[in-house]
């Protein structure tokens, strides 16, 4: 299959006031086209900052592309100037946020935040603009568009505001969509119906997409392959199925306990112990170390490389390297 | 969105009817107009005589509710001193004070608005150090201080621009510059403040998802938002504006209303006053409902709630 994005080594570094934070510390990845790639992992692991380094929605005042290409069409998304890289964003590649309220512009309607778009990136005129607008809150399940389109941000439930960003996300057909914790913000009865509109718009116009999310039961439901990241590096990348049942690093293996089972008979929920710490640069060490139960003197002393094991499989941790896959 | 309207410029009438109420005993309350009308020497025959003419000597109620009649009706009664109606007094002098308010509040609103502006985009920076103490600066010095300190350094020192007047173009730069500044600080200031606000606002990174450009995403997209609040700084300005011209017309001597204002008020010259005050809280009471009323133009949440 061909690639519609590939990533190479990306760096993305936070300045704060007396040190660099390696937010995203050299990550690979590549995304064919159709499929549905996820990235997971706990929150201020990197995974938003990947997402908002390729489309370009990082702060420059204090955050540094420190390396790394982002190749999309022949062109490296991460040196673009900022008018080519306008161009692309929004119509071939979009993205989905996560709180679609606070997403929205309050003062304007919908009709004028989904046309905006169109207004941008095609020659469209008024009356096809307005067509295109009915025909996207149809293809999103907005009932009654018409009406809907004079509505402001505010008068729409939550689901309705999230199916009206996948709107705008979708009115250009871009090549990529990044969804960044699409339904984090929703009752679970709404998550439900988002994904499954996410998942429909995948299939149906074969568009890429990658999804961000901490729930490894999105991923289990959504995704073709998944890339789990951990402190601003991947720490293990493979086929959804393949993660699921033989997930090869010890962070991977407490994400999916980590999932509650109506089945287990356990009163406790299982939590991987401690937080997701705060790295300096340069970090040389197994960046999982101190929450891992397997760590010894080797993964506080040397980071392990990203081991690819078989295709589309590859893992970061020295001792699933050295015990045999 | 009718009916609020209407409770609003209800509200509006109740307000300027305690206004002029209270200004209606106050002023009889001041002192005896006929010491200012007659000579030192009159005799006190002469003073009822004159006090009888113009209606004084009649009870308290009789002369409130004639006043108050007649200020509805469209006949404010004649001055003292002037011995003309005082509407026509007030109507020969309005242009001069319009003009100094309307310059004035543009260029306040224009030059505090951009200010703001440029000190949020290009925060920490000098540039917003310097508005942040500018806006200090010109928020707390009042503006007949200004007033005085910049007749002082462009007339009596530099010798610029005339003293007072309002015979030629330049004798616009500084009564316009002392009533702009408070405002204009004013005006800054709070688009900085509510501008940051909305700079970390999610709706202006998808609006950049769309491809929208930088400069139409702070125009467009910030900018519309974060005005919101100031506008209605900007419109309860009008008011400061409107009391600051008394001052100001009187220090740089401006033919305007505040000055025929001031001059009434030193000479007990009851019509004069209570007109003048009648014109003032009308403008400052039709402004501040006009802001309430725009409010929900500027805010579609807003407007579902009214």
């Amino acid at each position: 299959m061909e690639n519609v994005l590939t990533i190479k080594g990306l760096k993305t570094y936070y300045h704060a006031k007396n040190r660099v934070v390696p937010a995203v510390d050299g990550v690979d990845l590549v995304l064919r086209k159709g499929e549905m790639l996820g990235i997971v992992g706990e929150s201020g692991c990197g995974k938003s900052t990947v997402a908002r380094s390729v489309i370009g929605l990082i702060d420059r005042s204090y955050t540094e592309i420190a390396g790394g290409c982002a190749m999309f069409d022949g062109q490296d998304l991460l040196h673009l100037p900022s008018r080519e890289m306008n161009r692309i964003r929004g119509s071939r590649i979009s993205m989905v946020f996560q709180n679609p309220l606070t997403s929205l512009n309050p003062v304007y309607t919908i009709e004028n935040q989904i046309s905006e778009v169109l207004r941008i990136h095609t020659d469209l005129d008024k009356a096809a603009i307005h067509a295109r607008c009915i025909e996207l809150m149809e293809m999103v399940g907005i009932p009654d568009p018409e009406a809907r389109l004079k509505d402001y941000p505010h008068q729409l439930s939550g689901g309705m505001q999230q199916r009206a960003l996948i709107a705008i996300a979708l009115a250009c057909n871009p090549e990529i969509i990044i969804a960044d914790e699409p339904t984090t913000a929703l009752d679970v009865t709404i998550q439900a119906q988002i994904l499954q509109l996410i998942r429909s718009i995948n299939k149906e116009y074969g568009m890429s997409m990658i999804l961000i999310t901490h729930n490894m039961g999105i991923v289990a439901q959504m995704c073709d392959r998944v890339m789990v990241m951990y402190g601003g590096v991947c720490v293990e990348e493979g086929p959804t199925e393949r993660i699921f049942d033989s997930p090869m690093h010890p962070y991977t293996r407490g994400l999916l306990k980590a999932i509650p089972s109506i089945a287990s008979d356990k009163e406790d929920l299982f939590s991987i112990p401690g937080t997701v710490p705060r790295f300096s640069y340069p970090v040389a060490r197994c960046r999982f170390a101190d929450r891992c139960p397997y760590s010894n003197k080797e993964c506080s002393e040397s980071e392990p490389e990203l081991i690819s094991f078989a295709e589309d499989c590859s893992v970061r941790c020295f001792r699933t390297i050295k015990e045999g896959i | 969105m009718l009916k609020y309207a209407l409770k609003r410029i209800i509200k509006a009438l109740i307000t300027i009817f305690f206004i002029l109420t209270l200004v209606f005993f106050f002023t009889r309350m001041s002192g005896d107009p006929t010491n200012w009308i007659l000579p030192d020497d009159a005799t006190e025959e002469q003073r009822i005589e004159m006090r009888h003419s113009l209606g004084l000597d009649r009870p308290l109620h009789e002369q409130y509710f004639e006043v108050m009649t007649s200020l509805f009706t469209g006949n404010a009664g004649r001055s003292y001193n002037y011995l003309r109606p005082v509407s026509e007094l007030y109507a020969e002098r309005m242009g001069a004070t319009i003009r100094l308010g309307l310059i004035s509040f543009s260029l306040a609103a224009l030059v505090g608005v951009s200010l703001g502006t440029i000190a949020a985009v290009k925060r920490n920076s000098f540039f917003d150090r310097f508005t942040i103490m500018i806006s200090i600066a010109g928020s707390t010095l009042p503006n007949f201080v200004l007033g005085i300190l910049l007749v002082f350094l462009f007339c009596f020192v530099l010798r610029l621009l005339p003293s007072g007047g309002a015979s030629s173009a330049s004798s616009y730069i500084m009564p316009v510059i002392a009533m702009a500044v408070g405002p204009m600080a004013n005006i800054a200031r709070l688009t900085r403040t509510s501008l940051l606000d909305v700079l970390r606002q999610d709706y202006l990174d998808s609006a950049r998802a769309k491809g929208v450009s930088e400069h139409v995403v702070l125009i467009k997209h910030a900018l519309r938002n974060a005005l919101i609040p100031v506008i209605t700084v900007i419109g309860l300005q009008v008011g400061t504006l409107v009391g600051g011209s008394v001052v100001v017309e009187t220090v740089f001597s401006w033919p305007g209303i505040g000055s025929l204002l001031i001059n009434g008020a030193k000479m007990r010259d009851y019509p004069i006053v209570i007109y003048g005050v009648m014109l003032i809280s009308v403008a400052v009471t039709v402004m501040n409902t006009l802001v309430d009323l725009s409010y929900s133009f500027l805010d579609p949440r807003i407007r579902d709630n009214a």
